[in-house]
This record gives structure tokens, sequence and C-alpha cells, in this order.
């Protein structure tokens, strides 16, 4: 019978990293860019957070 | 949730006000990013089969009946050009940018399969995932062409993607639950006959080969298990000498599922076809 293709296992890949670098850039930006409007700010920050974090 | 983050970082300037600033641009580039690396993700981890079929319906739904929801028809066929060269045009245009998407997810692929495995991959296995890719294009083909037909049949995109998305759930998620059905109901195994058993599980075959989605899955798994020698019921009389475990060359594996690639371009022909006749005898004033 035909073997089928199962789901790959989920582990820690390149894309992670790539995915971390970018929240590590969104929680940095708002000191590199210098970020006036608060709310610009508190959303890079959190979303960075939440990116890193997931 | 990675993908939710994105698409919220591609909004969020609007929504919360700072648009037309610098965090608006590091916003929406993120969310970019994290997006892409998202649905790459889902595309790496889970089955591409689910993907394919989803990218060629979104570029196919509208592409006709958006003309006519414009009144763009028949501006464009004033122009002096033969009708069917906007259907041949659509299609290719359609089947490119498919092709470009899906080796731009290949190519990153590979490229991370080396950085992981630290391993250039040798010729045969490059060749073995060009073979993959052309057969994954020619899978979205078919996706393509039958979101196109729905496109001509129906005028109201909503309408086209309806059918679309339902052919798609019906051989993605409920094919494999009607194929033994059917199968029992148009040959079932006799109780005194072991070759009739042999039978039913080719015409379970046959009738599950209907579906694109058993092709691509086929041509995926001779593409990209070298080891695998047959696709379907294989007798010990007819494994006898042979080593168990050794790879098929490329020609083989070809060979072996040969039918399925010329099954998968025979469906986008057929498809396309129905949709330029029906196109061809469509009223386009107005």
């Amino acid at each position: 019978m035909i073997a089928r293709r199962t789901s790959w296992p989920r582990r820690e890949t390149a894309l992670d990293l790539y995915t971390l670098a970018c929240g590590v850039f969104l929680l940095s930006a708002p000191w590199l860019f210098g970020f006036v409007r608060p709310l610009g700010r508190l959303d890079a920050e959190l979303l960075g957070a939440a990116v890193m974090s997931g | 949730m990675k993908a939710a983050l994105g698409l919220w970082l591609i909004a969020a300037p609007w929504i919360l006000g700072f648009a037309h600033a610098s965090a608006m641009h590091v916003s929406i580039a993120m969310g970019v990013a994290i997006t892409f690396f998202a649905l790459l993700e889902l595309w790496v981890v889970h089955d591409p089969d689910y993907a394919t079929p989803i990218v060629a319906i979104a570029l196919g739904f509208d592409s006709v009946n958006s003309e006519f929801n414009r009144r763009t028809m028949s501006r464009i066929l004033a122009q002096p050009i033969y009708r069917d060269a906007l259907l041949i045009g659509k299609f290719p245009a359609g089947l490119i940018t498919l092709a470009v998407v899906l080796s731009a997810l290949w190519l990153l692929v590979i490229g991370l399969g080396i950085l992981l495995l630290g391993l250039l991959p040798n010729t045969d296995e490059v060749l073995r995932g060009f073979a993959f890719q052309i057969a994954a294009i020619a899978y979205g083909g078919v996706w393509l062409a039958l979101a196109m037909l729905f496109s001509v049949i129906f005028r109201s995109a909503a309408t086209a993607a309806l059918p679309s998305l339902a052919v798609w759930l019906l051989f993605a998620f409920f094919w494999e639950m009607l194929v033994p059905i059917v199968t029992m109901a148009v040959a079932p195994p006799g109780p005194y006959d072991p070759l009739s058993a042999l039978r039913t599980i080719d015409v379970g075959m046959d009738i599950s080969r209907i579906s694109p989605n058993t092709l691509f899955s086929e041509a995926t798994l001779a593409f990209l298990s070298p080891t695998t020698r047959a696709l379907g019921p294989v007798l010990s009389s007819q494994v006898q000498g042979s080593v168990r475990g050794a790879p098929l060359p490329l020609g083989d594996s070809l060979m072996l599922v040969w039918p399925q690639l010329t099954a998968l371009l025979a469906s986008v022909i057929l498809l396309f076809v129905i949709a330029y006749v029906l196109f061809q005898r469509q009223e386009v004033r107005a």
C-alpha cells in the first residue's frame, strides 16, 4: 500500500532564529530609531516581546 | 500565532494612529518579515499539500469575473486582440506567479537544509528536488485552472471562490473517507476468490487517484523518498532478488510516477480547455 508522508516533528529551526532576531529588532526599534509616538513605542515593545516569547 | 502578530504589526500604524512616522516603517517591515517566516514555517513543518491549492485558488478565483464586475472586460476586448488572448494571458500569468512563489520557498528550504545539516545536496538530490518542484507547479496548475473555470462560470467572485474551496475540501479531507465506501460498492472482495481482494485494492487506488492530492502525494513520495519502489500492492514474487532499502535512480522514480505527472498535466489542460470553451461562448458586452 502507499506509505503516506507524515507531518514532520516540530523542532527548533533556523526559522525560529530569524523570528527571534525580528523580535529583538522590534523590541530595540524604539531606542534605535527614537520613536516619538508613545503608542508606536508601546506596540513595538509589546509585540517584540511577544514574538520573542512565541 | 506568529502570523497573527505579523498581521497586527502591518495593520497597527493605522489602527493605533502612528501612520507616517518612523515607527510605521519598522512596524510594517517587521510585520511582513514575521508573517513570511510564520507562513514558511507552516509550509516546512506541515504538509505543503495544503498551501499550494490555497495560493492557486487565491490567484485564480476572480481572474475573469473581476473584469466583468469592474466593467473592464469590454474595454480590454475593444483593443485589437483576439478574445482568447485574455484567457491565454491570464492563465500563464497566474501559473508563473505560483511558480515564482513555489521556487522561492523551495530555494529557502534548500538553504535552510544546507544550514541545518551542513551538507551540500548532490546532483541526484537537486534533480529530485527540481522534479518535485515541477510536480508541485503542475499540482498548483490544476487548482489554478479549476479556480479560473469557476471564475468564468460565476460572475460573483465570492460565488466562484466557494466551489473552488469546496472541491479542495472534498479532495483534501473527505476523499479518503469516500474512497473505501465507493470501492466496496463497486468492487467488493469475493469471499472465495483471494485475487478479488487485490482487484478491490486496485480499484480503490484508481478511485483515489481521481484526486489531484493523491497524484501529488504519490509523485512527492517517489521523488523525495528514493527507496520507494512501488506505489501499489506488491506481491512477494515481484520483489524476489531486489535489494531491500536500496534507492532507485532518478530515471526509475520518474518512470514510477510518470502516469501521475501526466494525469496532473492532463487535468490542467482539460480544466483550461473547458474554461476556454465556456469563455469563448460567453456574452462579453456590458
